[in-house]
């Protein structure tokens, strides 16, 4: 059984309301890094080695099972790129911001619900058209239908769902993958986490729904005031909402930069490759620069820096050593012997 | 027993449009639009309700069997997912070779063929007698690419040929399709939903939404032109990898919507800033607005700025 | 350059896999061992046995020594030649079976999945109709019918197997068929029968073979029911099943004869059912990626 590094010293800081992209492609270790943060990665085969991961003052790492929990669903939230898998397909999206609050609640230490929560006459106002009568005798509707309480429909109208109290009662195969993406992000606002974790939120919907999420991610921002990891293949994305943007590669961090100063001055050549290769002109206004070769199998990585085969700058230093992160300019980092300070 | 009656789903419903030779026509839209299945109609590879195809002049659309079977050497199609459109119990040079086989080529033909055009999408020489799970997903692309060119198409449809590959890769694959395209002469249609490859590769664009065309014309005037509402609500929608040019406002609210009940009208009214009665009423038709630009609004017109100079 | 395509590497990695795991790689040697041993015996004729199975002598119902590993039996016969000697019969039973099972569900499976339509009702009604007996039921109904014996048994339990291969070979047609590799085909120009045989059939066999080789147990197990109830094997067979129910009446004075032979059906029908399992892990592409 062969094992590979996902994850190779990552060191990354985030600021409270700050928002974060980090961004990749496929086996970078981007979604690891995220799913490392809320510590859900599976135990077996994942282990995590080393490192720390502070979040107020407390190492994550340190905590245990029920401490982490706790955390979850309150401070730390996390959504998830395929939104049909993200809710359970047996409750209706009204039970599960329900259960969104309730958890909230909970933690604040404000009420016990009980073993049975959904009950929570404060959750919602009541029941409509929940009987017939066939034959002068009642029989319950196969559907019980709810109305909702102010907060959840608010809620729902804030991340532009219309008609809120029909949706809320609906199940989410009933929905489209944009409708319930935004509930995903309902389901956040709802939660109010210091630190929201999205994983690749709009790989999976449309561009035109995609525009409507990522405007509600900043709103998320301005209102609450949490902090948004958002991990994504995008750099156009990564672009419209970040302050900051990570760049990984092969497991490692390469380039660490505010927004602007990254897109107008990349110092790493895998960052400047990646800008590059994005096409934007015209078929008769010259060739795409395309980064050669193929993104490394992470089970037998190139020695020395990892992307120094596929590197037109490449020299004899980045196939023997292994360049650390330097910090050229203030507040940007970057791994490459390029930019190393000689 | 009561037999229900079949939802009909119109995927595409009265769409029509030509590619001259050596061309590419950008076919795009969002989920829902119907391109994949336009895509693959053209290929006959779908059954149709009615509507002509024609190729080369030839009404293929008309033809059945054997005859069908033999236009299939001219027009080919690359898929979208490069981990399913190979056989994973196959060896990649007879994978390539497919399309030979089917039409009875001698064996040292087909071997000739196949080095020929795996040195054509720079794969290595050893790479012939390996299984499609020791590539990557660009790598498994080419091989794809290879598969279709063989046997010396005119014409391929490339169904989303880069959505699933990462951009570096991206990048990688579309110059090898034009590569190609000058060195053969082939002539596509290429349908995606990212408009930044379109505007790359194609000649022509062709916009749909909800199953029919809502705008064709040449790439630069429907990209700096639009004429629909769609058009450039999709345009705006497109993040730019630039953060000194974030939207505003978000351009268009509101879901696509099903083609199995679409909305009365105009399609896209419900979603429409500029809508009317009218919209709501009547369905527009796809007509010429400009030289070359058709468009399916009433109010085309209108959004024909004087800003462009040309 | 021939239509080769089988991968060796390939047979490695599916035994690293079985091997991985301490059970399964157990299940695997004693599943093998015991088709080696079937194949020994079948081939020297059962010259190779340390007594003659079928020999009548008075040394019955002597507990298990030096001489007699396993004792012998009430007719004073030895009891591991006897076990050895059953190995073909238990070997060949199953494998006639599920081969027969195997081809036929391959067949009508693939091309009821593929082309659908009448043909796809028709084999599936049929298939139904097999499946509304209950295995057991249905085998002795032709075993009975037909006589004792073994190719009878074989006769009796194909019938009983070949429906669920049918039905899992269709199934698995129908979600290759929305492959987009099998599309590709179409727009390359082959016709159905090459689709079929080229790639439907060689995706469709390994997940087949695996259900079989889980399933191995079960024939055997229900061949031994088969002659426990007196239509399988016929005495002086040594088939397991039968002996077991032939020495049942010493269970309490003489353990070994009777005990040994089921012992053996629990054991190599486990062996079987736990390769299966290895051989299901192996063929996951996401656990065979973890081993290169």
């Amino acid at each position: 059984m062969k094992e590979i590094t996902a994850l190779n010293g990552v060191h990354l800081s985030m600021q409270a309301g700050q928002i974060v992209a980090v961004v990749g492609e496929s086996g970078c270790g981007k979604s690891t890094l995220g799913l490392s943060i809320i510590k859900l990665l599976q135990k077996p085969p994942a282990e995590i080695e080393s490192g720390r991961i502070i979040f107020k003052g407390k190492d994550l790492l340190k905590l245990n099972n029920k401490e982490m929990a706790n955390l979850r669903g309150t401070s730390i939230s996390m959504i998830f790129q395929e939104p049909m898998s993200s809710l359970d397909p047996v409750y209706t999206v009204g039970n599960q911001i329900e259960e969104a609050i309730e958890i909230r609640e909970k933690r604040m230490g404000a009420k016990d619900y009980g073993p049975f929560p959904r009950t929570n006459p404060e959750l919602r106002r009541g029941t409509q058209g929940g009987l017939t009568r066939v034959f002068g005798v009642q029989l319950p509707k196969s559907r019980r239908e709810y109305v909702y309480s102010e907060e959840i429909v608010d809620v729902m109208k804030r991340v532009q769902i219309a008609d809120p109290e029909r949706v809320l009662n609906k199940y989410p195969h009933e929905l489209s993958g944009g409708m319930v993406q935004r509930v995903m992000i309902a389901q956040a606002l709802v939660e109010k986490p210091s630190l929201l974790i999205a994983d690749e939120p709009t790989s999976a919907v449309d561009v035109t729904t995609q525009a409507q999420v990522l405007k509600l991610m900043q709103e998320l921002r301005s209102e609450i005031g949490s902090s948004i990891l958002l991990v994504t293949h995008d750099l156009a994305v990564a672009a419209q909402v970040a302050d900051r943007i990570a760049v990984m590669y092969a497991g490692e961090l390469v380039e660490l930069a505010d927004v602007k100063e990254l897109f107008e001055y990349p110092l790493h050549p895998y960052t400047e490759g990646l800008l590059k290769s994005l096409p934007r002109q015209y078929r008769d206004e010259g060739r795409l620069e395309a980064i050669a070769g193929d993104v490394p199998d992470l089970k037998s990585p190139p020695s020395g820096c990892r992307f120094h085969p596929r590197c037109k700058y490449a020299f004899d230093r980045c196939n023997a050593e292994h360049p650390e992160l330097v910090e050229p300019k203030p507040k940007r980092k970057v791994a490459c012997f390029l930019r190393y300070p000689n | 027993m009561r037999k229900r009656k079949p939802l009909q789903v119109h995927a595409v419903d009265d769409v029509s449009f030509s590619i001259a030779k050596n061309e590419t026509l950008g076919l795009v839209g969002e989920s829902g639009s119907g391109k994949t299945t336009l895509g693959r109609t053209v290929l006959m590879l779908e059954p149709r309700n009615s509507g002509r195809i024609t190729f080369e002049g030839v009404p293929i659309s008309e033809v059945k069997g054997e005859e069908l079977r033999l236009f299939r050497k001219k027009m080919q199609i690359v898929f979208q997912d490069p981990y399913s459109s190979l056989d994973p119990r196959a060896r990649i040079m007879d994978i390539v070779a497919e399309p030979l086989r089917a039409f009875g080529e001698e064996e040292n033909v087909i071997d000739e063929a196949v080095r020929r055009v795996a040195a054509e999408v720079n794969l290595p020489t050893d790479s012939l007698t390996r299984f499609p799970h020791e590539f990557s997903g660009g790598q498994r692309q080419r091989i794809a690419i290879a598969r279709a060119i063989v046997i010396n198409p005119k014409f391929i449809v490339l169904d989303e040929p880069t959505s699933a590959l990462d951009s570096s890769v991206q990048a990688q694959i579309l110059n090898l399709l034009r590569k190609i395209q000058e060195e053969l002469g082939l002539t596509y249609l290429l349908i995606t939903h990212n408009v930044g490859v379109v505007r790359y590769m194609a000649n022509r664009i062709a916009v749909m939404y909800c199953g029919k065309l809502v705008e064709v014309g040449s790439t630069r005037e429907v990209l700096e032109q639009p004429l629909h509402p769609y058009t450039s609500a999709l345009i705006s929608s497109i993040p730019q990898p630039d953060p000194t040019k974030r939207m505003d406002a978000v351009p268009v609210t509101g879901e696509v919507p099903s083609t199995i009940n679409p909305p009365r009208g105009c399609r896209f009214n419900p979603r429409c800033t500029y809508a009317k009665d009218t919209c709501r009423t009547d369905e527009p038709n796809l007509r010429k607005i400009l030289p070359g630009h058709l468009a399916a609004c009433h109010f085309a017109e209108n959004f024909i700025h004087e800003a462009c100079a040309k | 350059m021939k239509h080769v395509r089988f991968d060796t590497r390939e047979y490695f990695t599916t035994l690293r896999i079985i091997f991985s795991s301490v059970i399964t790689a157990i299940g695997c040697v004693i599943a093998i061992g015991f088709l080696v041993v079937a194949a020994v015996v079948w081939l020297t004729n059962g010259s190779i046995l340390p007594y003659n199975p079928y020999l009548i002598t008075t040394a019955f119902l002597q507990p298990p020594s030096y001489a007699h590993i396993f004792g012998t039996d009430n007719l004073g016969r030895d009891v591991f030649s006897r076990l050895l000697a059953a190995a073909p019969f238990d070997a060949e039973v199953p494998v006639a079976v599920l081969t027969i099972a195997l081809s036929l569900g391959i067949l009508t499976g693939t091309l009821a999945g593929y082309v659908g339509g009448v043909v796809e009702e028709v084999v599936m009604r049929v298939t139904d109709m097999f499946l509304a007996f209950p295995g057991l039921v249905l085998a002795l109904a032709i075993a009975a019918s037909l006589g004792p014996g073994i190719n009878n048994s074989i006769l009796a339990l194909a019938p009983v197997w070949w429906p669920t291969y049918t039905r899992l070979a269709r199934g698995d047609t129908l979600s290759l068929k929305s492959m987009q590799f099998v599309e590709a085909s179409r727009a390359s120009g082959h016709k159905t029968r090459y689709i079929l045989l080229h790639h439907i059939v060689p995706n469709v066999i390994p997940v087949l073979l695996v259900y079989a080789t889980i399933d191995f147990g079960n024939v055997i197990l229900t061949f031994s029911v088969l002659s426990f109830l007196g239509v399988g094997a016929q005495a002086p067979s040594p088939e397991w099943g039968l002996v077991t129910v032939q020495q049942e009446q010493f269970l309490l004075s003489a353990p070994w004869s009777p005990i040994i032979p089921a012992l053996a059906i629990l054991v190599v029908a486990l062996a079987f059912s736990l390769l299966g399992d290895g051989l299901r892990d192996a063929l996951d592409p996401k656990i065979r990626s973890l081993y290169g």
